[in-house]
Parts: structure tokens; sequence; C-alpha cells
């Protein structure tokens, strides 16, 4: 149902960058760049995440950025999906034992839930950083997922 | 004015990689994820001491030693591939690792841990056992029942030794550092 929504039409993505290193970030613009020209697949980056399908998220949520994180994913519209790029957003990456983060998308994912927000599908491209054909390959299994899947 | 664009346009060509249907543009010195040989390991931890994001790690769970390779906190260092003495770790160019379940991220290896004859801990791997046991019979060196004990108890183990042996050479008159 979901795949099927999202399938039908052009995939519009929203950057969030979470305190990220930009490294993730360089990585996003250069799938937006004439080498890999994203477009051609109707994936367009959009500057709001009220029009946005997926949110990019990179970084591995720091405290400082966790409000307007919340924010962002709550203003997207359902069926909500989040593409985590990078060591950071997956797993923490080299910071996971140090305290100004949630240490990665899982954590913030837990606190979503008791939010009440719900995140309907979440990919994870890992990587440091992750490439941009990586970036591209999340973004199609995100939305080619087959149902039944894992959440 | 577009007839120059449109010349120059013609002459450099299209520069779009059609990444799912062309292959992706790699050099053979990128560094990308490794794979797990679960044969080849034996639990010895060396990759967990030099990974730098922590995303190799040795655990023990029950009777098991689990070495854990999370590929969502590797930073591609292959600082593992180096140091693995056995080439457990294979170094690859592949990026793919992209998935929607967060559990394909791992690859676990579960090894029979050896336990301790004096205490019953579990310490280190059978497999790094004999392997060990191999390198010390090829170098003719034989094997004291010590180096079957844990750390811990290895340590009182020879701290009773030197003590026994300090009291025999007290009881023969022998003072410390006089011949």
């Amino acid at each position: 149902m979901l795949s099927m929504a999202l399938s039908r039409r052009s995939i519009w993505v929203f950057h969030l960058n979470t305190g990220s290193c930009n490294g993730c970030d360089i990585e996003i613009l250069d799938a937006l760049t004439p080498v890999h020209d994203v477009e051609r697949l109707g994936i367009k980056l959009v500057a709001s995440p009220r029009h946005a399908d997926v949110a990019l998220l990179t970084g591995p949520v720091t405290v400082k950025t966790l409000p307007m994180v919340v924010r962002a994913l709550r203003a997207m519209p359902r069926p909500r999906a989040v593409l985590a790029i990078g060591a950071c957003a997956c797993g923490g990456g080299i910071w996971h034992y140090s305290y100004p983060h949630l240490g990665g998308f899982e954590n913030l994912r837990k606190l979503l839930d008791s939010m009440g927000i719900v995140i309907d599908v979440v990919g994870y491209v890992p990587g440091c950083p992750a490439r941009p054909e990586a970036i591209i390959d999340g973004i199609i299994k995100l939305v080619t997922r087959k149902e039944g899947g894992s959440r | 004015m577009i007839h120059r664009i449109l010349a120059l346009a013609l002459k450099s060509g299209v520069a779009t990689v059609r990444y799912p249907r062309q292959p992706p543009i790699l050099t053979e010195e990128f560094r990308g994820f490794l794979v797990f040989d679960p044969t080849k390991c034996v639990g010895c931890g060396a990759c967990t001491r030099v990974c730098p994001a922590n995303a190799m790690n040795l655990e023990i769970r029950g009777n098991e030693i689990v070495v854990e390779y999370f590929a969502g906190r590797c930073i591609l260092c292959h600082l593992c591939f180096y140091a693995c003495p056995f080439g457990a770790l294979v170094a690859t160019t592949s990026f793919d690792r992209t998935t929607t379940n967060f559990e394909d991220l791992f690859d676990r290896v579960a090894h029979e841990g050896a336990a301790c004859p004096s205490c019953g801990s579990i310490h280190a791997t059978k497999r790094l056992i004999q392997f060990v046991d191999l390198v010390l019979k090829s170098e003719g060196i034989e094997i004291e029942d010590r180096l079957r004990l844990c750390p811990e108890c290895r340590r009182i183990e020879a701290l009773r030794a030197l003590n026994a042996f300090r009291i025999g050479m007290e009881r023969e008159g022998v003072e410390h550092g006089v011949e």
C-alpha cells in the first residue's frame, strides 16, 4: 500500500541535518549534481518537510537539534519515510559513546514513538560518508520495499 | 550565442552516469564494506582493539563469545582488515549495505567459549586456544597447565608459585639479592 502510494508519483525528499559533519550532506548534494542527476528518477529536493515524502536524515541527532528535528518530522505528512544516511545516523558512528546526542536514528525513533509520531518506513544507508550511489539505492529500496517486510 | 553553447554541450557530451543501469564510478583503492568470513575467524579480538568506531565488538553471552560486525557504525577505515591475522575480514569495494531492516546491518559469529579449569569463567574461544596450542607445539614449547587458566587465575597461580619459591629459598637460608 505504502510502496504503491510512493512509487506511483515522484519522490520528494527533504534534507534534514541533525548535527552531521557535512560529509553525508555533501554526498546528498553530489547525488543531485548532473553526474548522478537523481531528478531523472523523479527524486526532487524540496525546502519544506510539509511537501516531503522522504526525509534524508544525516548526523547522530545532537541534543541541540533535537527540538527542530522533532518539529520537522512531525510536519511531514503520512506515510512518513526516513532514510538514515551515514554511520552517524545508522548507529552513532564514532560518536556513539559520547554524551551530547541520541546516538543515531534508532534511539530517536524510540523517542518519537513515545511522543506519538509514527515513522512508517526507515531505510538505512551505512558508510562514512555514504556514497551517492548508495543513497540512490536507499531511496529505491525504501520505495519498492516489499509489503510485509520488517516494520 | 546559443550556437556556441550548443557546440560546447555537444563537444562535452553527457556527464550523467545512469547508475542503476550503468556500473558506478569506483577506483580500485575505494574502501568498501568488509565481508566477514565466519569459518576463518577464531575470536581473538584483534579487530575490536583497533576499530576506532567500535563497529567490531567481542561480547561474552552465556557460554558463547560473539564477534559482531556492525556495518551501520563502520567508517570504512579497513584497520581491522590489516589487523586480522587469519584473513577473516575481507576488504571489498562494495558500498551496498543499504537496507530497510536494522538487523541486516549486523554480521555475527558465535564461538564456543573455553572455560577456565580453576574458576569456570569464559575467557577465550576454544578455537583460539587450539590455535595457540598449535603454535606453541610447532615452536617446541611445552604447554603448562597455567596457560589454560583465565588471566585472573593465572595471575594468582603465578604469585602462588613465586611465593612457594621464595619460602623455599628462605628455608635454605639464602638471603634475597645476595649470592
